[in-house]
C-alpha cells in the first residue's frame, strides 16, 4: 500500500511512469482555475495582513476563498482518480502525469493550514517578518508551489508527446508557473519586487543608515533574479515557448503580485516590459533543444535585459524620485545578475559525472 | 455526473445559507463563535527609526481608535530603562495629503502619562484615531526619547455577501465549467484511457 501510495504521488522515479495517463487540456483548465482563485485569494490575505495587520479569526474572508479552492482542487483530483481507477487504469497510475505530486502537496496543505490554525489558537498571529518565517506559514507556502506543479508537469508531458504548443495551450502552465513562483515570492518579500513599500530600489535613496539599506537593495536583486529566473530557466528548457509567452509569464507575475501592495497596474506594467525585453532575447538567442551554448547565453543574457528594462522605467518615468543609485551601481548590479542567471544555466546544462567515477 | 452537480450545489447553498442565518451583524466572526473565541493578543506594528540609539518593543490593543499602549526601551548599550514612577509624554498625529486636488491636514497633539511597573511603561485609553503614523516624545531622567509607532487601518467588516462570495466563486466556476463540458460533450477525463497495458 506504501509502494502504490508513493507511486501515486510521484515522489519516487520509475521507468512504468509512461503508464499514467496524459492530462486534456479541459481537466487542466478545471484546474488551473481553482489555482488561479487559489493564488488571487492567497495574494489578496498576504496584502489584508499587510495592510490590516493580523486578521482576528483564522477563517476571513480571503482565507476562505483560498480554502475552498483548495478544497474543490483535492476533491477534484480525488474524484477524477477514482473515475480513473473505474476506467481500468491501476491506482498507482490514475491520476495524470503532474496531479499525483499536486495531490499530495494539498494533502500537506491542508495539513499546515490545520496546524496554522492551532498555532494561531495557542500562540496567536504573527506580526511583520514573523508571517513570512513561521513553521506553520513555512508548510503552507512550501506545499502552495507543489500544488501549483500539477498543470506545469502535466503541459511538460503534453510537450513531450505531441512538441511545441501554442500559446493558448501552453496557457494552464503559464497560470501554474507563476503560481510555483508566487510562494517564494512571498517568503522573499523582504526582497521583492513590487513598487510600493518593498521596493528593492527605494531602500537605496533612503539616507538614514545609507550604506547598510543600499546593501539590502543589492542583494534584492540577486535574491530576485535567483527566483525569477531559476524557474524561467528550467520552464525554457523543458518546452519550446510559443510567442507571447515569457511577456505573459512576467505580466502575470506582476499583476497578481502587484494585489500585494495594491501596485496591480504598476506592477504589471513593468514586469510586462522587463518580460518582453527577455523574450526578445529569448527569440534572438533560440535558447531550447540541446544548444546548451545558447542556453548558457541566454542565461547570462536574460536577467541583464529584465533588469536593464526595469530600471529605463524608473529612469524615463522618474518613478519614485529616480533609480537612486550611480551608474557604477546600477549597471554593475545588472551585470550580476547576468552571472547569476549564467551560472543557474552552466549547472543546469552540465553533463553528469560518470557512475564510476561516483562509486570510487 | 447529475448526483455530483446536486450534491455541489446543496453543498453550496448550506455554505452560503449558513453564515446569513447566524449572524446578524455582518463581520468575519461567525465561524470563530463556532469555534471558541480566542484570546487575541493584537500587537501594534512599530517602527524604529534606525538612526536612533535605543530599540523600543511596543504591544498593546487597538479597539475602535481606542485602546492602551504598553513599552519597554532598551538604550544602546542594552540596558532596560526604568522610572521610579509614572513619565509624562507627548503623542503627535500630523499628516497632510491631498485627495482629489484638495488638501487635507490632520494635526493632534495630546498629553499622556506613562506609569512603569512590572518592567514596562504603559499607557491607558491612547486615542489612535487616525491610521499612521504616531510621534510619541518623553523623558526619562532628563533624557529626551522619542518613539515613533505607525498605527495600520482597521480592516473593514467583510459583509456576508462578500463572505459568501468567496465561497461561492470556486464552486460557481467549477459548476459553470463542468456544465459547460456537459453541454458541448468536452470529455475532461485522460486523453488515452483504456489504451496500452495500463489497463485492466
Amino acid at each position: 500500500m506504501l509502494m502504490q501510495l508513493t507511486d501515486l504521488f510521484e515522489v519516487r522515479s520509475r521507468k512504468s511512469v509512461g503508464n499514467r495517463p496524459v492530462s486534456s487540456l479541459a481537466f487542466d483548465w478545471l484546474y488551473t482555475g481553482l489555482l488561479l482563485l487559489f493564488t488571487v485569494g492567497f495574494m489578496m490575505d498576504v496584502w489584508s495582513h499587510s495592510t490590516f495587520g493580523p486578521d482576528q479569526s483564522v477563517l476571513s474572508e480571503y482565507h476562505l476563498l483560498f480554502y475552498t479552492s483548495g478544497a474543490l482542487m483535492g476533491a477534484l483530483l480525488v474524484g477524477s482518480h477514482f473515475r480513473n481507477v473505474g476506467a481500468g487504469y491501476r491506482f498507482e497510475d490514475a491520476l495524470p502525469q503532474g496531479y499525483g505530486f499536486a495531490l499530495l502537496a494539498l494533502l500537506g496543505f491542508g495539513v499546515a493550514g490545520a496546524a496554522d490554525l492551532v498555532g494561531h489558537a495557542l500562540w496567536g498571529f504573527e506580526v511583520d517578518n514573523e508571517a513570512l518565517l513561521s513553521p506553520s506559514h513555512l508548510g503552507l507556502f512550501v506545499t502552495w508551489g507543489g500544488l501549483a506543479s500539477g498543470t506545469v508537469m502535466a503541459t511538460l508531458a503534453r510537450v513531450r508527446r505531441q512538441g511545441k504548443q501554442s500559446l493558448l495551450r501552453m496557457l494552464p502552465a503559464i497560470i501554474g508557473l507563476v503560481a510555483m513562483l508566487l510562494p517564494f515570492s512571498v517568503m522573499m518579500l523582504i526582497s521583492s519586487l513590487p513598487m510600493g513599500d518593498f521596493m528593492i530600489v527605494q531602500e537605496a535613496r533612503i539616507e538614514i543608515n545609507h550604506w547598510l539599506l543600499e546593501s539590502h537593495a543589492l542583494v534584492g536583486f540577486y535574491v530576485q533574479t535567483a527566483l525569477l529566473f531559476g524557474f524561467l530557466l528550467w520552464f525554457v528548457r523543458n518546452m519550446p515557448m510559443p510567442i507571447g509567452a515569457i511577456t505573459l509569464i512576467f505580466a502575470l507575475y506582476g499583476f497578481i503580485f502587484g494585489l500585494v501592495s495594491g501596485d496591480s497596474v504598476l506592477l504589471g506594467t513593468v514586469a510586462s516590459l522587463s518580460g518582453f525585453a527577455t523574450e526578445l532575447v529569448y527569440h534572438a538567442v533560440r535558447p531550447h533543444g540541446s544548444r546548451r551554448i545558447n542556453f548558457r547565453l541566454f542565461g547570462f543574457l536574460a536577467p541583464i535585459a529584465f533588469w536593464l528594462a526595469y530600471f529605463g522605467y524608473i529612469m524615463v518615468t522618474n518613478f519614485g524620485g529616480g533609480i537612486g543609485m550611480t551608474e557604477y551601481m546600477w549597471l554593475g548590479v545588472t551585470f550580476h545578475t547576468g552571472l547569476i542567471g549564467f551560472a543557474m544555466a552552466t549547472f543546469m546544462t552540465l553533463q553528469p559525472a560518470p557512475v564510476l567515477a561516483l562509486e570510487e | 455526473m447529475r448526483k455530483l452537480i446536486i450534491l455541489i450545489t446543496m453543498m453550496l447553498i448550506a455554505i452560503v445559507a449558513l453564515p446569513a442565518s447566524a449572524q446578524e451583524e455582518p463581520n468575519t466572526n461567525w465561524l470563530s463563535a463556532l469555534l471558541g473565541e480566542a484570546e487575541i493578543n493584537e500587537r501594534l506594528y512599530y517602527r524604529v527609526p534606525l538612526a536612533r540609539d535605543y530599540e523600543a518593543t511596543v504591544h498593546g490593543n487597538r479597539l475602535q481608535g481606542i485602546g492602551h499602549l504598553e513599552f519597554n526601551i532598551v538604550d544602546s548599550d542594552g540596558e532596560a530603562l526604568s522610572a521610579d514612577n509614572s513619565v509624562d509624554l507627548t503623542v503627535t498625529y500630523d499628516a497632510s495629503w491631498e485627495e482629489n486636488g484638495e488638501a487635507y491636514s490632520i494635526f493632534q497633539q495630546e498629553d499622556y502619562s506613562a506609569t512603569y511597573q512590572d518592567g514596562s511603561f504603559y499607557i491607558a485609553d491612547i486615542n489612535w484615531e487616525y491610521q499612521g503614523g504616531y510621534d510619541l516624545n518623553l523623558n526619562i531622567d532628563g533624557a529626551d526619547y522619542y518613539l515613533y509607532l505607525y498605527v495600520p487601518p482597521a480592516k473593514p467588516d467583510a459583509t456576508t455577501t462578500f463572505i459568501g462570495a468567496n465561497i461561492a466563486i470556486p464552486f460557481g466556476f467549477l459548476i459553470v465549467m463542468l456544465g459547460a463540458y456537459r453541454v458541448f460533450n468536452v470529455q475532461f477525463l485522460p486523453e488515452n484511457r483504456r489504451q496500452g497495458s495500463q489497463a485492466k
